[in-house]
């Protein structure tokens, strides 16, 4: 089973021990990974923020790098997948060649949980890590994708792990991509909110599977001077035995 | 020449133009999806239970009354608990087929004609209407607007008694509305007037009736 | 569309005040348990399923909102009623004015609606020397302190019993704690007086049955119904977007919004209002206002938005509005449904700054009873601020326009995006605190204002680039 790494802009340029966590991952399984490496953004900062014809002609881009594959094409962020997915297909005319290359695109792109639950059905990578942990729940993977369950069956599939209920887990961290630069008050007070509920959980790991918010957070959490670490949960996973 | 205004016009010049529609065509019949099927009552006996959970969820008082004995007591009941020394009640035949205006008057309760003056009836402690139809789902009464029951009744006393005779349940409010769609006026009342709008703290009582009673009555006499 | 002062969200929100913040997060937390309780109660199922109904049977009347229109006109003038049509506030104003003029009118009572708050219509009377009272309790607190509404459906929020009871003390001359329930009964009193001896009442409507041309009324306190059945004029303003086609969807949208709204099933009093009857107001005058209504109807991609019923879910659930409250939005609607209503009806010249003033979290349009797409929209508008399209040019400034499309070059760019990170590296290699780079310059000190900036770590590319030269290597031997 091939599989074609979709890194993701955040994670290559701050999170790389996290992407090859997930490499050794997948690979443990039995996936071969594939690095696309004219891959760069998949313009969703563009497209959200108003520029969509730059938006269309960074995705046109991306799909070429992607499209002479098969296989699947696996992200560690549901934000950026939710934009291959979902909105791709949207931008282009039905009918036009692009729009065509989008669906077929859309069909093959998943999220890093919603491909080992949903597509590889493994739920259990024989990890190991016994530790207090709490999981918040990323917007776009959850409202934007549907995976809303993934994260805690693989989370409950480890050994040992203690998973602590976190008080308002599915409202945003702040982080809102442009949001926290045009915003940063606001941004920052969203955040300080989100970080005041992570370190009331009482847990010593928190889930964040999502780039900009595991930047956020981890960095909120650095101003607070918190031992709580922030993860992903390939992190948890790899730290675990799973890479 | 139009019989309509620049105005009226202009604006439905705008509507057409934004919707590449005419004035002359129809309007096709809404989708399916835009239904919601109507709820299913339960037996009649759960039906009266749901309706008088309900009204008490609201912070009102429910009864479910069998005979002219209990009905008797329960009026006696509440003029004496709540002070009542005046009431209005609509003219409407459940009064009469019950003696409600002589019971009354047996425990010394004024009389004051629905179509007194307001002030006077904003001073009436009491007012009693008779619901034409009740929505158990949510405790609900339907109060038309008529000659002999105007909706000050229901309003400006400062305690409210609604009478629901057992054939007005009604499975779901599209039921309820069937009666009463072509009057000039009606009301759903489930409870109290209230308000939270001070920090959030539920306060009773706030324009309207400060008390809420529902007597559902199964026919008897 | 005429020049509005533009809406500054960022300076609005560096403003306010703690104690409304917390507020509304405490109204927020509230309305949000109860409407989980009663939706629960309904069975999750059923409830996407009348969400369902709510916005195709939103979205029918729109599509057919000339002939809505003019079948409600019909009927409302077959009983009895008069139907007038105003473009703007002025007109608004007018059509008010004239009645008021001719009935002698010196006092109406009003029961809260945002469409006058739109067009400012209570100053518009005041000018003329008619007193004007608010009747609902929250509007008749913030009318009395001279402030905004702050919430759709509670705006006192922002005010304590506290600051309730000086008010009070204050403006009315009585002596009170700050005991809602006191406080309450003052009210009460003072406006019982003013129901009984108004001229005129005004209302809203919070729908339009074009079946038989009945205004709904959906209240808790009973306001609604003194002051549209006491006083011997009734004026109803409403927006030409409130219609229903009938009554079978007048059901629906009542099962959705007082649980939208805070979770009660439904509100104390519905009133149902058909023309003129007996023993009510003399005259019933409804005025169906548009007021870029139209034009909103005319955007494809937005004209959803006219679905709304005002529930203030969206709001509720709003991370954004739960740290700032309703008054950073500088417009009659906050929240999510306002950072879309108002750059639609005032132009994203003037509040185009509000269509950013969301992380696009997407709990709004989850939430939204008749399934507006709120982020969808807001999109939309995002593209009209820095784009511009036949509606409006584009709002952004032309140096962050260039700044942004210079930058999709390097990000696009395999080779530039590389020599851009290796530069940042360098570049920021002086400010690194082990892990974390504490201050950046601008624009990026705004993120660092906030929270520190990880410190680059690691390399994945190199690292994929050895492991392969590794495998091809050990093949090879």
């Amino acid at each position: 089973m091939k599989v074609q790494l979709f890194v993701t802009c955040l994670g290559e340029n701050f999170l790389s021990p996290m992407l090859q966590r997930m490499v050794g991952i997948l690979e443990r399984i039995g996936v071969t990974c594939e690095f696309p490496e004219k891959q760069t953004c998949c313009g969703q900062p563009f497209y959200n923020s108003g520029f969509q014809k730059e938006g269309r002609e960074m995705a046109i881009r991306w799909m070429k790098v992607f499209a002479p594959a098969e296989g699947y094409i696996v992200a560690p962020s549901g934000s950026c997948l939710e934009f291959v997915k979902h909105r791709y297909p949207a931008m282009f005319p039905e009918g036009s060649d692009e729009h065509r290359e989008a669906v077929k695109i859309a069909g093959r792109a998943f999220e890093f949980s919603q491909f080992l639950v949903n597509v590889l059905k493994v739920t259990d990578l024989g990890a190991s890590f016994p530790h207090r942990v709490a999981c918040h729940s990323p917007c776009h993977l959850t409202r934007g994708l549907g995976v809303r369950w993934e994260q805690e069956i693989l989370l409950r599939g480890i050994r040992g792990l203690d998973l602590v209920p976190l008080n308002e887990a599915e409202t945003c961290c702040g982080f809102g991509g442009i949001f926290s630069v045009v915003y940063p008050e606001v941004s920052m007070a969203i955040m300080d909110a989100k970080v005041r509920n992570i370190m009331a959980s009482d847990a010593e790991y928190v889930v964040v599977s999502e780039p900009g918010c595991l930047i956020n957070i981890r960095g909120g959490l650095q101003k607070m001077n918190s031992n709580i670490q922030a993860v992903h949960l390939i992190d948890i996973l790899a730290m675990g035995g799973a890479a | 020449m139009s019989k309509y205004s620049p105005t009226r016009e202009k604006i439905f010049a705008a509507l057409r133009s934004a919707l590449g529609s005419s004035a002359a065509s129809t309007i096709p019949p809404l989708p399916d999806s835009a239904r919601f099927s109507p709820r299913n009552a339960e037996t009649p006996d759960l039906e009266v239970e749901r309706m008088i959970r309900e009204v008490e969820r609201l912070s009102g008082r429910a009864l479910n009354i069998r005979s002219q004995d209990e009905f008797v007591r329960a009026l006696e009941a509440l003029i004496r608990d709540e002070g009542v020394r005046t009431a209005v009640l609509s003219g409407h035949p459940f009064h009469e087929s019950h003696g409600v205006t002589e019971l009354l008057k047996r425990s010394g309760v004024d009389i004051v004609s629905p179509e007194s003056d307001r002030r006077r009836l904003a001073d009436c402690d009491l007012g009693i209407t008779v619901a034409d139809a009740a929505l158990p789902e949510t405790g609900t009464s339907l109060l038309r607007t008529t000659k002999g029951q105007p909706d000050v009744l229901s309003l400006l006393p400062r305690i409210h008694l609604v009478l629901v005779p057992r054939e007005a349940l009604k499975a779901d409010m599209q039921q309820a509305f069937a009666a009463a769609k072509n009057d000039r006026h009606f009301v759903l009342v489930s409870g109290c007037s209230r308000t939270a709008d001070i920090e959030k703290v539920l306060t009773l009582g706030v324009h309207g009736p400060k008390s809420f009673h529902v007597w559902i009555c199964s026919q008897f006499n | 569309m005429e020049k509005t002062a533009k809406i500054d969200f960022r300076g609005n929100t560096r403003s306010m005040s703690p104690a409304m913040v917390a507020a509304t997060q405490k109204s927020a937390r509230t309305a949000l348990v109860k409407r989980a309780e009663v939706v629960r109660e309904f069975g999750e199922e059923s409830w996407q399923k009348l969400r369902r109904a709510g916005h195709d049977l939103r979205m029918h009347a729109m599509m057919n909102l000339d002939r809505y229109l003019a079948m409600a006109e019909e009927k409302v003038v077959a009983a009895g009623g008069q139907v007038h049509w105003a473009r703007d506030a002025e007109e608004v104003h007018s059509i008010v004015l004239d009645i008021a003029s001719r009935h002698g009118v010196r006092n109406i009572v009003k029961v809260k609606s945002m469409v006058t708050e739109e067009i400012e219509l209570n100053h518009a009377l005041q000018n003329r020397g008619i007193s004007v009272y608010e009747t609902d309790l929250g509007e008749f607190i913030v009318q009395m302190a001279g402030q905004r509404p702050s919430h759709i459906t509670a705006p006192a929020l922002h005010m304590t019993k506290e600051e309730i009871a000086d008010l009070f003390r204050e403006k009315l001359k009585v002596e009170t704690t700050p005991d809602p329930g006191m406080l309450t009964e003052i009210a009460r009193k003072v406006l019982r007086e003013e129901f009984l001896s108004a001229g005129m009442g005004i209302s809203g409507g919070n729908f339009l049955i074009a079946e038989t041309g009945t205004l709904v009324l959906v209240t808790n306190e009973g306001n609604g119904r003194m002051c549209t059945s006491l006083p011997p004029v009734h004026i109803a303003i409403v927006g030409i977007e409130k219609i229903l086609p009938d009554w079978e969807s007048a059901a629906v949208m009542l099962k959705l919004l007082a649980r939208s709204v805070s979770g009660s099933k439904i509100t104390a009093y519905n009133t149902f209002i058909t023309g003129v009857r007996e023993g009510g107001p003399k005259e019933f005058h409804l005025v169906l206002l548009d007021n870029g209504r139209s034009r909103i109807l005319a955007d494809e991609k937005a004209r959803e938005a006219l679905a709304c019923i005002r529930c203030g879910a969206c709001m509720n659930i709003c991370p954004v509005y739960n740290q700032v409250g309703g008054h950073a939005y500088g417009a009659v609607y906050p929240g999510p449904i306002g950072s879309i209503l108002t750059p639609l009806l005032l132009g994203t010249g003037a509040a185009g700054g509000l269509t950013f003033a969301s992380t696009l979290c997407g709990a709004c349009s989850e939430i939204c009873p008749v399934m507006i797409p709120i982020t969808e929209i807001l999109l939309h508008l995002r593209r009209r601020c820095v784009e511009g399209d036949d509606v409006e040019s584009p709002s952004v400034s032309g140096k962050i326009r260039t700044a942004a499309r210079a930058g999709r070059y390097v990000m696009e760019s395999p080779l530039l995006y590389r020599v851009a990170a290796r530069l940042g590296n360098v570049l920021l290699e002086n400010r690194r605190d082990g892990d974390w780079i504490k201050s950046m310059p601008a624009p990026l000190d705004r993120w660092t204002m906030s929270r520190p900036f990880p410190a680059p770590e690691g390399d994945f590319r190199a690292w994929w680039k050895s492991r392969k030269k590794k495998k091809e290597t050990g093949v090879n031997e």
